[in-house]
């Protein structure tokens, strides 16, 4: 009986369209009180073209890129693009995608999924592709500890069919650690390239999972990620089947050859950032192994551009602005980083919330590199905002920021406002915590209806 | 003058932000003008903490608080002994607060065996105690109050001993005796995250303070401006306590 779950949720999601509140986990959430096997029943029709894509950073743009991929291969395709990635935001999707009897016309689902939603949504989609990103410290007042996460992700791919592929990163010790015993068949991406690595602070020890010695590194690209080994029993990185070389990055998007078995392709996108090539290398190897094109993925890359508040470009009172979203401490410092390489003068506005979402402890402020940036980078003003404005300040202050040009302003708006009045020429970048992000693009919209 | 701090196995302990508190420790020396050295102690370290003004032991996961647990108990905690008896300054947090007590019982019933140094002991617990915290406190005969984050699962109990605090929002040493942290000498033991030292700036002086007296007699430390710490603090206080 899928027929009353899908419509219970489907009047939830019409009344949260006439109150003007984002439905992207409530109608999923009150159908499942309802049936609690709703994932289940409504996906049946679909056997193959079903992704799960988990990890810490990158889930919501390698999703959206893979979702690209399949739609430009002509793919009917759910996604949980509004990155709701709890068991309540993959149902919400499902059940806007289906019609009134709870059937669902689409070839592919697409879902990012929460690490800690995992068990519960890999028994529900039975995946064909799941595709892990990395792992990194991330609200862990939530979680627990680190490894404690990677084992339960680990666990919950024992209930993976037989016959589902697992794809990982190579880079990123823990997640190829996942790929060790486990008996799916398992594929790996990595860069084997020059380039030169981020400096970070925001790098987690991995241990080696057979003898307990700590991992050593020839080449480090960011965080922990690059290529490692165990000096002591010989462990290293396994061999990645599709290789990212000839890497190159700049303001205005990221060109490099992608090598899988005997066959280079040049993959052009005009996403920015190291941490975007590991998310399009994730996505363009899940579109390989779902058998699509090679020309048909390369097309989908290109035109592909992120969704709000992953660096989005906009104006505010028409001064030019790009935000991006900063949720822990590798995501701000590789968009520090980013802004830094641009090479041209800043205003920030840093807007830090402590709400649930966002995890209720902001302690991780204090782990992101801002000295580093601040030493670099030509920034004239910033501004803190959100719950937690005084904590941003005082981080910046010990950074060795100058207070005379910080300033603190709780409300979202007329911080907005504030940065806009304070900048001539600077480029301005906004970067809200999660629920902060919200803030952000109500007030764009708003910013859009006056026009 | 000269600070130098001992930061406790950087590359093992860095739970929580709080390498936040060595650079509050650095930042307030450096606008004071006194000279200041952070010098990493790792596993290699043999010395007997004679040429260590301040020391920080945070707190870390659970691997690494047990390879710096053996280490502690195997290498180095007589001369830490010693020097705390000596009037050693010591900031330890979470973990390392949890180490410097008698015994740390786990749930299965088992005791691992602490430095002994606090007459305190620590239960697992079945409930994670996480949040803000906020506390009164009354050190150095100053009395202000102390916010931060606490994340922990080990209750901590004191027998004889002072706490750092009283418990006003939060759970402290164990959710039960609204007591928070411990001072034994010159030590200070607390859950607070946060990171506590740049978040209670009265606490960072302190500490710097009663660490120079030891090394130099007679020392004032010349104040700063802390308006913007301490209206963040406010700022939290006025939000945890509801009037």
């Amino acid at each position: 009986m899928k027929f009353l779950g899908v419509n219970i949720g489907k009047l939830i999601n019409i009344s949260c369209k006439i109150t003007g509140k984002g439905g992207t986990s409530l109608p999923g959430k009150i159908a499942l009180k309802y049936d609690s096997k709703l994932i289940e029943k409504l996906i049946v029709p679909i056997k193959n073209n079903k992704v799960i894509i988990t990890g810490t950073n990158g889930k919501t743009t390698t999703s959206g890129l893979i979702a690209s991929i399949l739609t430009t291969a002509g793919k009917r395709v759910v996604h949980n693009k509004e990155g709701a990635n709890m068991k309540t935001g993959i149902a919400t999707a499902l059940i806007k995608s289906s019609n009134f009897w709870g059937n669902l016309q689409k070839d592919a689902t697409v879902f990012e999924v929460d690490e800690a939603n995992m068990p519960i949504v890999i028994e529900d989609v039975k995946p064909n592709i799941v595709v892990i990103t990395n792992f990194f410290r991330d609200q862990l007042d939530r979680y627990g500890e680190l490894d404690t996460t990677v084992e339960k992700v680990k666990k919950s791919l024992l209930n993976l069919p037989q016959d589902s592929i697992l794809l990982l990163n190579a880079d990123e010790p823990f997640t190829a650690s996942i790929g060790d015993e486990i008996k799916s068949k398992v594929f790996y991406y990595g860069i084997e390239d020059n380039i030169e690595g981020i400096n970070s602070s925001s790098f987690e020890q991995k241990y080696c999972p057979i003898c307990a010695h700590k991992y050593e590194y020839k080449k480090i690209y960011y965080g922990q990620l690059g290529d490692y080994y165990c000096p002591n029993c010989g462990k290293k990185r396994p061999n990645p089947h599709f290789k990212a070389t000839n890497i190159f990055l700049n303001e205005d998007g990221i060109n490099f050859n992608l090598y899988y078995k005997d066959k280079i392709f040049t993959v052009k996108s005009r996403l920015i950032g190291l941490y975007n090539l590991y998310n399009l290398l994730a996505a363009i190897s899940a579109g390989i192994l779902l058998n699509i094109d090679f020309s048909t993925i390369l097309k989908a890359i290109e035109s592909y551009w992120p969704i709000e508040g992953r660096l989005q470009k906009t104006k505010i009172k028409g001064k030019r602005t790009i935000i991006n979203l900063i949720k822990n401490p590798i995501g701000f410092e590789s968009t520090l980083n980013m802004l830094s390489q641009f090479n041209k003068p800043l205003n920030l506005l840093i807007s830090i919330n402590d709400n649930y979402a966002d995890g209720r402890d902001v302690s991780w402020l204090w782990d992101v590199n801002l000295e580093s940036f601040l030493s670099k980078t030509k920034v004239n003003y910033i501004v803190t905002s959100g719950l937690r404005a005084e904590d941003m300040a005082v981080r910046l202050k010990y950074a060795g920021f100058d207070i005379k040009k910080i300033k603190i302003i709780n409300s979202i708006e007329k911080a907005l406002d504030t940065i806009a009045n304070l900048t001539e020429e600077e480029l301005i970048a906004v970067l809200p915590n999660y629920t902060s992000l919200y803030d952000v693009s109500k007030y764009l919209k708003l910013q859009e209806a006056k026009k | 003058m000269k600070l130098v701090v001992g930061h406790m196995y950087p590359d093992l302990l860095n739970l929580y932000g709080d390498i936040g508190n060595i650079v509050a420790l650095k930042k307030r020396c450096e606008w004071r003008k006194i000279e200041i050295e952070i010098k990493p102690i790792t596993l290699d370290y043999n010395e007997e903490f004679a040429d260590v003004d301040l020391l920080f032991l945070g707190g870390g996961s659970d691997r690494e608080q047990k390879i710096v647990s053996d280490d502690l108990k195997n290498k180095k905690g007589k001369n830490l002994k010693t020097a705390i008896e000596d009037g050693l300054t010591v900031l330890a947090i979470c973990g390392g607060y949890q180490l410097l007590g008698e015994y740390y019982q786990t749930l299965a019933g088992s005791k691992l065996e602490g430095l002994g140094i606090l007459k305190a002991w620590t239960i697992a617990g079945n409930r994670r105690m996480i949040g803000n915290i906020v506390i009164d406190t009354n050190i150095a005969g100053k009395n202000f109050k102390m916010v931060g984050f606490e994340n922990h699962s080990g209750k901590t109990f004191l027998e004889k001993m002072e706490p750092l605090g009283k418990v006003i929002i939060g759970n402290g040493n164990n959710g039960e005796d609204k007591t928070e942290g411990c001072i034994y000498k010159n030590v200070y033991g607390t859950y607070l995250h946060g990171p506590v030292l740049p978040k209670n700036p009265e606490f960072a002086d302190i500490l710097i303070e009663t660490a120079l007296k030891r090394k130099y007699g007679k020392v004032e430390l010349t104040p700063l401006d802390d308006s913007l710490e301490q209206q963040a603090k406010q700022s939290l206080i006025e939000r945890f306590i509801k009037k």
